[in-house]
């Protein structure tokens, strides 16, 4: 087993647990990145450097992707088993992994991808089979490619080149229609998921954790959500309780916010 | 090289066209023009050498062309029925990146690859099923469908890594190799939607634009199966085991899918039901297709897919039309619309025609030796004329067609032959409308208005005519089904073999005979030589 490459089997399936078991959505793509990004590196020998490129770029456009379709929804369910149980069973799964390596035959490529594979594809079940949300069953499909890709690796070796520009190109088209796809919840109504799962948006107003520049469109969901008149998102609210005004953002509305103009 | 034009344009446009979509009309004209594009390029593919490109290689293949000129050609025509009748923003642009997807598919050498390249074409599907105001069902029935489409990419692609070529099957474990003649095979009945795996596909075809059907439902898993189909010809006939049982529970499940699927679609009183539950069923024969390891099958399942595509486009752009027109779904609503559009009845005449066929034509002829090669003779006879019912789903909505006309029928806005609003009335935006000249000119938009139905009508009936020709073997479908697929010539792909000693032998084959890719393959396989190791 070499270090450089047990490290990175190490960053991959952290990366995993981390997006399966945060329920801050920031938090989950964050690690789905970290695990797209170091996943194309577990490979001996390394991949080239433009299709390495290729890989980690698409990666990296994946999880920006989600994170556009995530900003009407600051939370998801996330595990209910919680990260302990998820990187538990990852660490079993990785074990298991490494003891399987060579079992389909002359191994083509190292044991620690084999070992990633298995751990990947062990947190990313819970997500595709029950994947409470868009965003969370779209967390679990892109690991569930990412241990597909990992598993290619540990039994037939490096991929080539035009390989790797494929599997980066289908790791975009999917991250682009789960997002498409939880967007449209979001849009549909951020309260509602697949399943009785209900965010829980007093709590999280009440931490602090509710975006600024959402609450309109959040207290307006609500609204529907109560019975009242529902609105477009961003525009003026129906309920003349709500902040009637369009968040600014950016720079603009950061320098509103610190000179205090705005409440 | 001659594919990589077409890949060119069928991506780029594609992806202009979605980006664009919600100025409607430049996403549309950027589709509709890269898709006329795209079919000229694609009908100037060649069988080439394959060409080396980034450590993998591309090569044009006779099939290759003709499956993409017919998805082009079949995308534009359905793209005509959408303008006409219900268009979704996403259809041509989805279309040309699914295209261009089974394009690499079709055309790249590694089977790895190509299961990647067909399970992202069939992800590019999904944005099709999301039309107007998202409703939670349709979200739902979305959600579903890309998490069985990448399921079956899942399993393809670790089936494809584990026998990667015939070295690999014939070193590997034999329950290994098995368990992975499985995977792909299950990958295949997913993406066809087969029974049991058959409730996220029965509720895309309730849920989402017929024009969105044929692109979601028939090409993408034609492409997929195609992709499947040369990985089992030439990689499993090297497994040292049979595979009998394995073999038996795939041909029930295609047994078990033609007859049921056929009969949801005798019954169903939903035309979109009905062409849902047709496409199912002709998976299952495609299916069947993969159970026979002998190369006999190979011409006879790539016909067959061709043929189905082919079919089931037309079948849709049917469905879609007759949807528009009389403002209903409900096959007992439908009583006699054949008589008021006709256009649309001898279009569904053509592809009944194409769809169940007769003896002599390549589809009947391709369905008959599968189901032959698959199963013993009394039970293949069986199975053929379950799937030759189809005759009655077909037959079922021409005899309606041909009944007295209920009110929806009789009272329809817009009918093809009457009462089409004048196209010189006046209109709140006569922006063409005019004297030119001393030429009246009459305003575009309003002679689209009035012709519209008529231009749907026509357009199912080209797609319908060129169903025929598929199914009857016209286009060079035979030659080109029978040809093998691309494969590494010998200076560029001598792989390093870690074996000690390896003999050049062609490989065992269980027929001896054929054209199919494991003949081919005795000579070159995927990745270079077949070496079998000396014992």
């Amino acid at each position: 087993v070499s270090p450089w490459l047990a490290a990175l089997a190490v960053a991959v399936v952290a990366g995993g647990v981390v997006a399966v078991s945060a329920r801050e959505t920031r938090a989950a793509v964050l690690g789905l990145t970290v695990s797209g990004v170091t996943a194309p590196l577990l490979a001996d020998p390394l991949p080239a450097p433009l299709p390495l490129a290729a890989r980690l770029v698409a990666a990296v456009l994946a999880g920006y992707v989600l994170l556009i379709s995530i900003r009407a929804r600051p939370v998801t369910r996330g595990s209910r088993l919680g990260w302990p149980v998820e990187a538990l069973l990852a660490a079993s799964a990785a074990v298991a992994g490494l003891g399987a390596a060579g079992f389909a035959g002359p191994a083509g490529g190292p044991p620690e991808a084999e070992a990633a594979a298995f751990a990947l594809g062990a947190v990313a079940i819970g997500p595709i089979l029950r994947g409470a949300d868009v965003f969370r069953l779209a967390v679990g499909l892109v690991l569930g490619v990412l241990a597909a890709g990992l598993g290619r690796v540990a039994l037939a070796g490096t991929p080539s080149a035009l390989d790797q520009i494929v599997v980066g190109g289908l790791t975009i088209v999917l991250a682009a229609a789960a997002a498409t796809l939880a967007h449209a919840q979001a849009r549909h109504d951020p309260t509602v998921t697949t399943t009785s799962f209900r965010i829980p948006l007093d709590a999280l107003r009440a931490r602090g954790l509710l975006p600024a520049g959402r609450e309109t469109v959040v207290a307006a969901r609500e609204g529907v959500r109560r019975g009242r008149e529902p609105i477009a998102p961003g525009r003026a609210a129906a309920n003349p309780t709500v902040a009637n005004e369009r968040p600014v953002r950016g720079v603009a509305g950061a320098l509103d916010r610190v000179l205090g103009r705005r409440s | 090289v001659s594919l990589l034009p077409f890949l060119a344009v069928a991506f780029a446009a594609g992806t202009l066209s979605l980006m664009t979509r919600r100025a409607r009309v430049a996403s549309a004209a950027i589709g509709l023009l890269g898709l006329v594009v795209a079919a000229l390029l694609a009908a100037g593919i060649r069988e080439d050498q394959p060409f080396a490109i980034a450590g993998g290689a591309l090569a044009g293949t006779a099939y290759a062309r003709l499956f993409l000129v017919l998805g082009c050609v079949g995308g534009l025509l359905v793209s005509i029925v959408a303008l006409a009748t219900s268009w979704p923003a996403s259809l041509p642009g989805a279309t040309l990146i699914g295209l261009g997807a089974a394009g690499i598919a079709l055309g790249v050498t590694d089977p790895g690859t190509a299961v990647a390249a067909a399970t992202g074409g069939g992800v590019v599907g999904i944005l099709i099923t999301l039309v107007g105001r998202v409703t939670e069902r349709g979200l739902f029935i979305a959600v579903r469908e890309l998490r069985a489409l990448v399921a079956a990419g899942v399993l393809a692609l670790l089936a494809a890594a584990a026998i990667a070529d015939p070295i690999a099957a014939a070193r590997i474990n034999p329950s290994i190799a098995a368990l992975a003649y499985f995977a792909f095979v299950a990958a295949v009945a997913l993406r066809f939607g087969a029974i049991p795996f058959h409730v996220w596909a029965a509720r895309v075809a309730d849920s989402a634009p017929e024009v969105g059907l044929p692109l979601v439902t028939a090409w993408s898993p034609a492409a997929f199966a195609v992709v499947a189909l040369s990985w089992t010809q030439t990689a499993v006939p090297a497994f040292a085991e049979p595979l009998v049982a394995e073999r038996l529970i795939v041909i029930g499940v295609a047994a078990v899918t033609i007859v049921l699927a056929t009969a949801a679609a005798i019954v169903n009183d939903d035309i979109e039901h009905v062409v849902g539950y047709s496409m199912i069923a002709d998976g299952g024969v495609a299916l069947m297709g993969l159970t026979v390891l002998d190369p006999a099958a190979w011409a006879a399942t790539r016909t067959w897919l061709l043929a189905v595509v082919v079919t089931k486009t037309a079948f849709a752009a049917w469905a879609a039309a007759v949807h528009a027109t009389y403002n209903t779904r409900k096959v007992s609503d439908l009583r006699g619309w054949a008589t008021h559009s006709p256009l649309l009845g001898l279009a569904l005449l053509c592809t009944l025609v194409a769809g169940v066929g007769w003896p002599g034509m390549a589809a009947f002829s391709a369905r008959a030796q599968l189901l032959d090669l698959a199963l013993p003779a009394p039970l293949g006879i069986l199975l053929l004329g379950a799937a030759l019912a189809s005759l009655f789903y077909y037959g079922r909505l021409l005899v309606i067609g041909l009944m007295r006309p209920t009110d929806i029928v009789a009272h329809a806005a817009q009918r093809p032959v009457r009462q089409q609003p004048d196209p010189f009335a006046a209109r709140p935006r006569p922006r063409s409308a005019g004297r030119r000249g001393g030429v009246h000119v009459p305003d575009a938009g309003a002679l689209w208005l009035a012709r519209r139905t008529a231009v749907a009508a026509i357009a199912v009936l080209v797609l319908a005519a060129l169903s025929i020709g598929v199914a009857g073997g016209a286009f060079g479908v035979r030659a080109a089904a029978e040809a093998p697929p691309p494969l590494l010539p010998p200076q560029q792909s001598a792989l390093p073999s870690t074996e000690p000693k390896a003999s050049l032998e062609p490989l065992p084959s269980p027929s001896g005979t054929g054209t199919g890719p494991a003949s081919s393959a005795a000579q070159v396989g995927p990745v270079g030589p077949v070496l079998s190791p000396s014992p």
